[in-house]
């Protein structure tokens, strides 16, 4: 009797699954722009197609679109393809308040456009460290960082701020894995990439002061650190904080789905600045 | 002292008025078990002045003196007619006997009073006894999935007893099991309500058109009232399924009749029959158990106490023991999760006098989540002994205390008042995890995440509310409700005014027309999609403002030929401060960071309803048919556009037939044809700035499921029917669910292992027969 129920309930309970054959013919070629700029970097950006969800090609990086490029609405020459690193671009950075607008084509797809626009450099007050300002849950000193921001009461500012270290072994900056108890910089804002991004909006006009602790290890002898602080257009902040939402989106079964966000008219990706400033602690 | 002369001159024209009337009051019982008829019609059919009975089977009506046919009609009961003159007022103690089964083909001269009759629109009363004649899922009769066939009500998943209605979430539904609310109507991971068909009396649902009295839920109210137990022999069902086995005894206590309790028992029967032996353990079983007591303290004064509760768990376990060489090693692993509701209530009714009835009610309900994993381990050699504890617990639940007094009051003839009051004190227990590690010679942690301590909120309303026959066919209920809602030191204060028109024609059509204005304090997150019992209730805040509807709806009404009864609805409802998951958001950290993971916005629902039904008759049923539109607009969710709710069912079809072969046959079919709803897919897939692949979701829920449908048919064999010994009757049925074998997924995910990845739909119940046995005694 036993086996009989328990093979009737598997049999009844048992899943059965199946392909669903969804149709995407109403998926239009598209072609997506990548490009995320800033005043301290060369201008570049990628172009690549998008590919319909069933399709057994994976997207990929075009070589032959033809890339227009403006400043403040003035044409400039087209962007050179840079074969090494599959990008377009000039050999000189972008500048704070100017205007960049891209225009890209490639055979078979509709033409694309973006426009950019870098705002203000940011205003930042320098940087300090201090050490052993307080214990970790082992008694190990930590070091605290505080970074300052004199925000711009006139504008609606989004901010991002890395923090990296001087290796030695390597002889480079490596990103720094900071804490801080600061709800601005909060889980939320914490970035895959070790930054934080967060606006302005419960310190709008204000100066104001992030601490962040230093584990411990990380600042003994003469340590150097460096702080990269940069005041984002909205969006580049819309696109970098969609996408880091995207890839810690684990299993989809309990997660709900993220759109990515994208400013590319008629296409997919991102033409989006930012205003860097670095400042180093010795 | 103005004001009070026109008090006094208000209350001298009522008591005259009410002079020249006389007052026909009393109870409406079956006849067989002496349990109340709640809801059935009590009209003069030469004024067509009428009322219908109240969940205590009380009716209250007034009439000039006079001449006056009265007659009292239920679904499946002969008629009580009486032909008198009325000069005084009278009481009634109305026994209604039962159709026998060839009786119900004939079909009376005058139909039973329906829709066109109920001033009351947007509601229906489904009869148990056709609920338990519906083939259910795995045996197992369920009220939900009964209520899933009515236009206008969807489901959630395949096989799932979600609450969907009129466009409104599962949380906007406000389910009351004897006056007391349950926020969790789940078994067995949603594939079963909590309901145990056995210990039900009545169903009635409003979709729209709300009472006062209801308040607190903007999209349903479903209205459950338990057995009361026969008062005249001790009576008793006993049935088992593959799934469970119910219990049901009923009676009176003592020779009285003043007394009678009903227990109804249901537990699973896995964990019963398979086996728990070994080092592996995995077992999982729910149960559900109601208790009534009614007891008539006088001829008009009564008491009822009523129990429920109800419990899931499922259990794994793992335990191994090693010994290699100088170290013996004893391992294992445990974790449950449980789930489960309580409800309990005391009602004390009064009739003060025949116009004035009041029920006075004391309850709680409770519903608890709980998760708990440990891992216990020991290390013994020659030299040393270690141990290792780790343990994860989550736990979340919801506890209100509930008091609530309500009042009717036969006014006159054409006016007749309810009014009252309901205080709840909610205590919110959100997500919260308590993590233990003790080691030997290592750290020893015992640490709790997330808010450690409960809230509260509490919310007082009054409300009143009157039903007045405005001559010539026409008939208004109007009422208003005020809520008052305090949580975390901030008070809100709503006033909700309900209203709707009745215009009966002479062709007998009536044409209907109500409003209703709801507010809900609370929220639900819930995990809807995968089935698990995830659900997160919290209270509006600062933030998260309560939510609030408003419903229009409009309806035709006409009894047809054959006992037909025809209604057409449609409706247009509005919500405000709706609470939908942040794109992203984590199931699991939305349990611990709720106003975080969750964005408010707005949504919209409208759409008509189709309903045929036939409720006597050797052949009866129902045929429904909704067209309907659900949608929400939600900052940041979706880039701020409007998007389709994800149980948007654009076309819902319905067909329920139950027909008498004989004395010892019974067949009963349901068919169900809906459009699939709405999830999000993505369409295609692009690199990322970092050169990662990532998704395109064109937009929220654009995609569909394939479209759903269904046949299951349910055949029902009595066997000897009288002993000569004792009185029993034993019933074989036999359920197949989804008769042809449709292929109808219970989600759908991506199988990103296979290139490229491909959509693929999972179902659970295909074709699948069931036995059931059942005795009555």
């Amino acid at each position: 009797m036993r086996i009989l129920i328990t093979a009737f309930l598997l049999l009844g309970l048992a899943s059965c699954e199946r392909e669903l054959f969804y149709t995407y013919r109403d998926y239009q070629p598209k072609l997506v722009v990548n490009g995320l700029i800033n005043n301290q970097d060369k201008i570049g950006l990628t172009v690549s197609t998008a590919v319909p969800f069933g399709s057994s090609n994976n997207p990929e990086y075009l070589s032959n679109a033809k890339v227009s490029f403006f400043i403040d609405g003035v044409r400039q020459p087209d962007l050179p393809f840079d074969a090494v690193n599959n990008r377009y671009g000039y050999d000189f950075p972008a500048m704070p308040g100017r205007e960049y607008r891209v225009v890209v084509s490639a055979p078979g797809y509709p033409s694309v456009e973006g426009t950019a626009k870098l705002p203000s450099a940011g205003s930042f007050g320098r940087s300090t460290f201090q050490d052993s300002v307080s214990t970790d849950s082992f008694g190990f000193p930590e070091g605290a960082i505080t970074v300052r921001i004199n925000d711009n009461g006139a504008e609606k500012n989004w901010y991002r701020i890395k923090i990296l270290y001087f290796n030695t072994t390597q002889a480079l900056f490596d990103l720094l894995p900071v804490e801080s108890e600061d709800p601005l910089v909060n889980q939320l804002a914490s970035q895959s990439d070790g930054s934080y991004v967060f606006n302005d909006a419960t310190f709008n006009g204000r100066n104001r002061e992030i601490r962040f602790k230093t584990p411990f290890g990380y600042a003994q002898g003469t340590p150097r650190f460096m702080i990269e602080m940069e005041n984002l257009s909205e969006d580049f902040y819309l696109y970098s904080t969609s996408l880091n939402r995207y890839e810690n989106t684990g299993a989809a079964l309990f997660r709900e789905p993220v759109f990515v966000y994208s400013n590319i008219r008629d296409g997919l990706g991102i033409f989006a600045g930012a205003s860097l400033f670095r400042d180093t602690i010795r | 002292m103005r004001f009070k002369n026109l008090l006094l001159l208000f209350f001298l024209m009522a008591g005259s008025m009410a002079r020249a009337q006389v007052v026909v009051s009393g109870y409406v019982i079956a006849d067989q078990n002496g349990e109340s008829l709640i809801g059935a019609s009590v009209h003069d059919t030469l004024s067509n002045l009428g009322t219908t009975t109240n969940n205590h089977g009380f009716f209250s009506i007034s009439f000039s003196s006079g001449r006056r046919a009265l007659q009292v009609d239920y679904p499946g009961f002969e008629p009580w007619v009486l032909d008198t003159q009325l000069f005084s007022n009278v009481s009634f103690r109305i026994r209604l006997i039962p159709l026998s089964d060839m009786d119900q083909v004939t079909i009376r001269a005058r139909p039973a009073p329906g829709f066109t009759n109920r001033n009351q629109m947007s509601a229906i009363d489904l009869p148990i006894q056709q609920v338990r004649k519906l083939p259910a899922l795995l045996g197992e009769v369920d009220v939900i999935k009964a209520i899933q066939l009515l236009p206008g009500v969807k489901g959630g998943n395949e096989g799932s007893s979600g609450l969907y209605v009129r466009g409104g979430g599962p949380d906007q539904n406000l389910i009351l099991l004897d006056g007391m609310p349950l926020y969790n109507v789940q078994h067995m991971f949603g594939f079963f309500s909590v309901f145990n068909a056995d210990a039900i009396n009545s169903i009635q649902l409003y979709k729209g058109g709300f009472p006062s009295r209801y308040g607190g839920r903007l999209s349903s109210v479903l209205d459950i009232s338990m057995k009361e137990g026969n008062t005249r022999k001790q009576e008793g069902d006993f049935s088992i399924s593959p799934i469970a086995f119910r219990l049901s005894l009923n009676g009176p206590i003592g020779k009285s009749e003043r007394t009678t309790y009903a227990l109804s028992l249901r537990r699973s029967i896995f964990d019963l029959i398979l086996p728990r032996r070994g080092e592996n353990v995995f077992y999982y079983n729910f149960y559900d158990f109601n208790a009534k007591l009614s007891h008539r303290i006088s001829d008009k004064e009564r008491l009822y106490v009523s129990l429920y509760s109800g419990r899931d768990k499922f259990f794994t376990g793992f335990n191994s023991e090693t010994n290699n060489g100088n170290t013996q090693a004893s391992e294992s692993v445990e974790s449950f999760l449980m789930w489960g509701n309580a409800c309990g209530s005391i009602r004390y009714t009064r009739e003060h006098n025949a116009r004035l009835f009041a029920t006075h009610t004391l309850g709680f309900t409770s519903y608890r989540y709980r998760n708990e994993v440990g891992f216990d381990a020991s290390y013994r050699t020659d030299t040393s002994f270690d141990q290792l504890e780790l343990f994860l617990g989550y736990g979340a639940g919801i506890t209100d205390l509930i008091a609530r007094s309500d009042f009717e009051y036969a006014h006159s003839a054409s006016q007749r008042f309810r009014f009252g009051g309901e205080f709840i004190q909610h205590r919110f227990r959100p997500g919260y995890f308590n993590i233990r590690i003790n080691a030997t010679g290592g750290p020893n942690i015992d640490t709790v995440i997330g808010p450690k301590d409960p809230f509260y909120s509490q919310e007082f309303a009054l409300y009143g509310e009157t039903e007045r026959n405005l001559g010539r066919g026409m008939h208004m209920n109007a009422g208003m409700r005020l809520v008052n809602y305090l949580s975390g030191g901030s008070y809100r204060f709503f006033p909700e005014p309900r209203i709707s028109f009745r215009q009966r024609l002479e062709n007998n059509l009536a044409i209907k027309f109500s409003y209703a204005m709801m507010n809900q304090s609370v929220h639900l997150l819930t995990n809807s999609s995968g089935g698990l019992p995830w659900d997160l209730w919290f209270p509006a805040t600062a933030r998260i403002r309560p939510q609030r509807s408003q419903q229009l709806a409009f309806g035709l009404a006409q009894p047809w030929k054959h006992g037909i009864e025809f209604s057409l609805e449609s409706y247009f409802k509005w919500m405000n401060h709706i609470v939908d998951y942040a794109e992203g958001a984590d199931l699991f950290a939305v349990q611990t960071d709720w106003e975080e993971q969750t964005r408010v916005g707005r949504g919209r629902m409208y759409g008509g309803e189709l309903l045929l039904q036939r409720r006597s008759g050797k052949l009866n049923g129902w045929l429904g048919y909704t067209l309907s539109w659900s949608d929400r607009i939600i900052p940041e969710v979706n880039f701020g556009r409007r998007y389709f709710f994800r149980w948007d069912r654009r076309h819902h079809l319905s067909a329920v037939a139950m027909y008498k072969l004989d004395e010892a046959w019974e067949i009963s079919s349901t068919f169900l044809l809906q459009s699939g709803n709405a999830i999000t897919l993505p369409q295609g897939r692009y690199l990322s700035v970092n050169g990662t692949i990532i998704n395109d979701y064109v937009a929220k829920n654009d995609q569909r499921f394939p479209l759903y449908h269904r046949m299951d048919i349910s055949i029902q064999k009595r066997i000897n029917p009288r002993n000569n010994f004792v009185s029993y009757r034993q019933y074989w049925n036999l359920t197949i669910y989804n008769v042809y074998n449709r292929f109808n997924p219970f989600y759908i995910d991506i199988d990103n292992t296979r290139t490229p990845p491909r959509v693929v739909g999972i179902a659970f119940f295909r074709f699948l027969p069931v036995l059931t046995y059942s005795m009555k005694f």
